[in-house]
């Protein structure tokens, strides 16, 4: 089957939650990250020769429990590259994941499998690893894996917003896109925010309120485990303990504000429970988060790019505008990674 | 506000009525909002308006965490005649209670201690928790040297302030004849049972000894449970279930709950109260769920009298289970743990 064929039948299944509408968008990408629209079916002339993208034959998924969509931007790129897939599923199951994979076309569905258990045997048969989980999760499965293996690791990250206005009553109208991109999710991706910051007082006790306000407009109930639970509540009391203003539903832990004005952040651990934190410096600010951080949403309109200086020196891979967080385009490089590009090898013929 | 430090104190007693209690409770609470600064602005953080709350269990309680980043005092810290510190095992930074004075820490402890240890308590004491003078701001190591004051007539100190325990030294202060009073922690115990356990040895402690275990398991990397561990005390020392005492308890507390290992059931002494949390609603649970211990202490005047724990348990007949440390949510995925990074370094 050609790239052409797959692409015709992924983008049948999936709604737009994955980045891409049709056929067109997902030939786009490949051919921007491949550098030739048909390098995985032709060879491909470049100045010394010809050169082909090879697909892997089949790729071992370690899938987290977090977020199906996670699992279903994989699926769609090791079955857009034509590759067999083996996910190792998670204890509880993903359950918007493997309906959608039941669903897939008999020519799609069957190169995918689905194990309950991890297998180091069968992993080693794989010629590409990719790791979706905790930093604990990626090493011990990269400890497992051979040099011979491509390893594709995405563990801990988190995003977060910075409000960078002068004025700080123009942070109102940014609460709700804020909240729009904290409720995708319910907040357990990588690309979920977990504080948003700001160099003033006022304007980040202003977004606070503004937030607590849009929150309990949109945050809809939720049921959550009893350790969620207790972590949010944990969460809360002890950022009360240290002075930090809270702001937070009454019952069901629907959602959380946490206000704070030392500048020192933390993650929230999920649950729709958001820190706005008043800093001095954004770059100061963010240094300890280093290496773990994803995406930076800016509560600005237009001219990111001034951002993306920022962004390389806290080792983001993603500037998005406010809102946006939870919308990646398909050209999404994920922690920093072309997700097609890295997984293919390249042959080259040299020569006529 | 008529309630003052010396109105507090005279309800420290082991006949303290409900209604006393109550009403002293709600009053200590209301004196500490006022000289407290660290709960007043804990309660400000929550939005919670003094004049609003009705009753004491209207007041939210301090997580045990802000003793450990905040003095938690009503009075100036450098009055304080005592300062108990935790073992700072269990997170990065010690935490610290300061006490103006011990009168109400020494009579809650000794209401509590008198209250449920089993009949006809030994009077010989070994002791596998330092002395004082091995640690100076144990609160453990206070408690025990205040209460063998007037119950022990000998006690001997078998472990010094390293904590490192030598079984040879404890079997030698036991002479087989006179019934004993033993206390230690928990992971004292597990040293003594792993020394025993690696020697096939069993030991018949004399009848009417008792077994008196505290704490968690501080500086060892295994765990056993606590049912496990009294089985195997009882097993390897022969000594009954039921003259095996776990007290729960910790520095920032003044009056600890007591357990017999025979059901492992925490009580509550006259000065406290237990409430357990419902994290998703913050409600009290109902019997047989799950919640966050919240430990209301009357003998707390100079700190705070509300305090949060991070332990779970469960309602009894008689009291409460302890089920263990509260696990944070589960890290999940590529999203971030509750608390990641630390401030000052990197770690998960």
């Amino acid at each position: 089957m050609r790239l052409s064929e797959r692409a015709e039948l992924l983008s049948g299944i999936f709604d737009k939650s994955l980045g891409f509408t049709d056929s067109i968008d997902l030939l786009t990408w490949a051919a921007m990250e491949l550098g030739f629209p048909n390098a995985l079916d032709d060879w491909c002339a470049i100045s010394s020769g010809k050169i082909r993208a090879v697909a892997p034959e089949k790729i071992y998924v370690v899938t987290a429990s977090t977020l199906s969509v996670s699992a279903l931007t994989v699926l769609v790129t090791g079955l857009l590259l034509g590759s067999r897939m083996v996910f190792k599923m998670p204890g509880g199951g993903l359950s918007e994941f493997e309906d959608a994979v039941k669903n897939l076309p008999p020519a799609l569905s069957e190169k995918v499998e689905l194990l309950p258990q991890h297998s180091q045997k069968i992993m080693q048969e794989c010629d590409a690893v990719i790791v979706m989980g905790s930093d604990e999760t990626v090493e011990a499965i990269y400890r497992e894996t051979s040099w011979r293996q491509k390893f594709i690791p995405y563990g801990h990250k988190i995003s977060c917003g910075i409000l960078p206005m002068t004025n700080p009553s123009d942070a109102r109208r940014w609460a709700v896109h804020a909240v729009r991109e904290t409720l995708a999710y319910d907040q357990r991706g990588c690309l979920s925010p977990q504080c948003y910051l700001c160099t003033s007082q006022e304007t980040a006790e202003i977004f606070a309120k503004e937030l607590a306000e849009e929150f309990e407009k949109n945050a809809p109930k939720k049921t959550r485990s009893w350790e969620e639970n207790a972590a949010i509540y944990l969460a809360r009391m002890e950022a009360a303990a240290q002075g930090h203003r809270v702001y937070a539903v009454g019952e069901g832990n629907r959602w959380s504000v946490i206000l704070q004005s030392d500048g020192a952040i933390i993650s929230s651990g999920g649950g729709c429970t958001i820190r706005v934190v008043w800093v001095k410096d954004f770059a100061e600010a963010l240094a300890p988060w280093q290496g773990w951080i994803s995406a930076i949403s800016i509560a600005q309109e237009g001219n990111l790019l001034a951002w993306g200086e920022l962004a390389e020196r806290v080792k983001a891979s993603r500037v998005c505008q406010m809102g946006e967080l939870q919308n990646p385009p398909i050209s999404w490089r994920h922690d920093g990674m072309l997700r097609l590009g890295s997984l293919v090898r390249w042959i080259i013929v040299e020569g006529d | 506000m008529q309630a003052d430090i010396h109105t507090f104190e005279a309800l420290i007693r082991s006949d303290l009525t409900e209604e006393a209690w109550v009403l002293g409770m709600f009053d200590l609470l209301q004196y500490q909002i006022s000289r407290n600064q660290v709960y007043n602005g804990f309660l400000k953080c929550l939005d919670c308006i003094p004049q609003q709350l009705r009753s004491w269990c209207d007041f939210p309680a301090l997580p045990v965490f802000a003793f450990r980043n905040t003095q938690v005092t009503c009075f100036s810290p450098n009055q304080a005649t005592m300062i108990f510190e935790t073992s700072g095992t269990t997170r990065d930074q010690l935490g610290r209670h300061y006490m103006k004075d011990a009168r109400a820490y020494e009579k809650a402890l000794a209401i509590g201690f008198d209250k449920f240890m089993p009949p006809h308590m030994p009077l010989k004491w070994v002791s596998l928790i330092p002395p004082c003078s091995a640690k100076r701001h144990s609160s453990l190591s206070y408690m025990v040297n205040h209460l063998s004051k007037d119950r022990a007539s000998s006690i001997h100190w078998v472990v010094g302030g390293d904590y490192v325990v030598d079984p040879s030294r404890f079997f030698a202060m036991l002479d087989g004849e006179t019934p004993t009073f033993l206390l230690g922690t928990s992971s004292a115990w597990a040293d003594i049972l792993e020394w025993m356990i690696s020697r096939d040895m069993g030991c018949s402690l004399p009848e009417g000894s008792v077994v008196f275990d505290t704490g968690g398991f501080k500086k060892r990397g295994d765990v056993m449970t606590p049912q496990h561990l009294w089985k195997l005390l009882s097993e390897r020392l022969d000594v009954p279930l039921d003259r095996i005492i776990n007290e729960y308890g910790m520095t920032e507390l003044s009056s600890p709950c007591y357990a017999s290992a025979a059901d492992g059931i925490h009580q509550v002494p006259p000065t406290l109260r237990v409430r357990l949390i419902d994290p998703a609603t913050g409600r009290d649970c109902q019997k047989g769920e799950r919640g966050l211990v919240h430990l209301y202490d009357l003998a707390n005047i100079h700190s705070v009298g509300a305090i949060a724990t991070e332990d779970v348990a469960i309602w009894e007949e008689n009291g409460f289970r302890l089920l263990g440390r509260c696990p944070a949510a589960p890290a999940r995925g590529c999203s971030l743990p509750y608390g990641f990074p630390k401030v000052e370094g990197l770690c998960v």
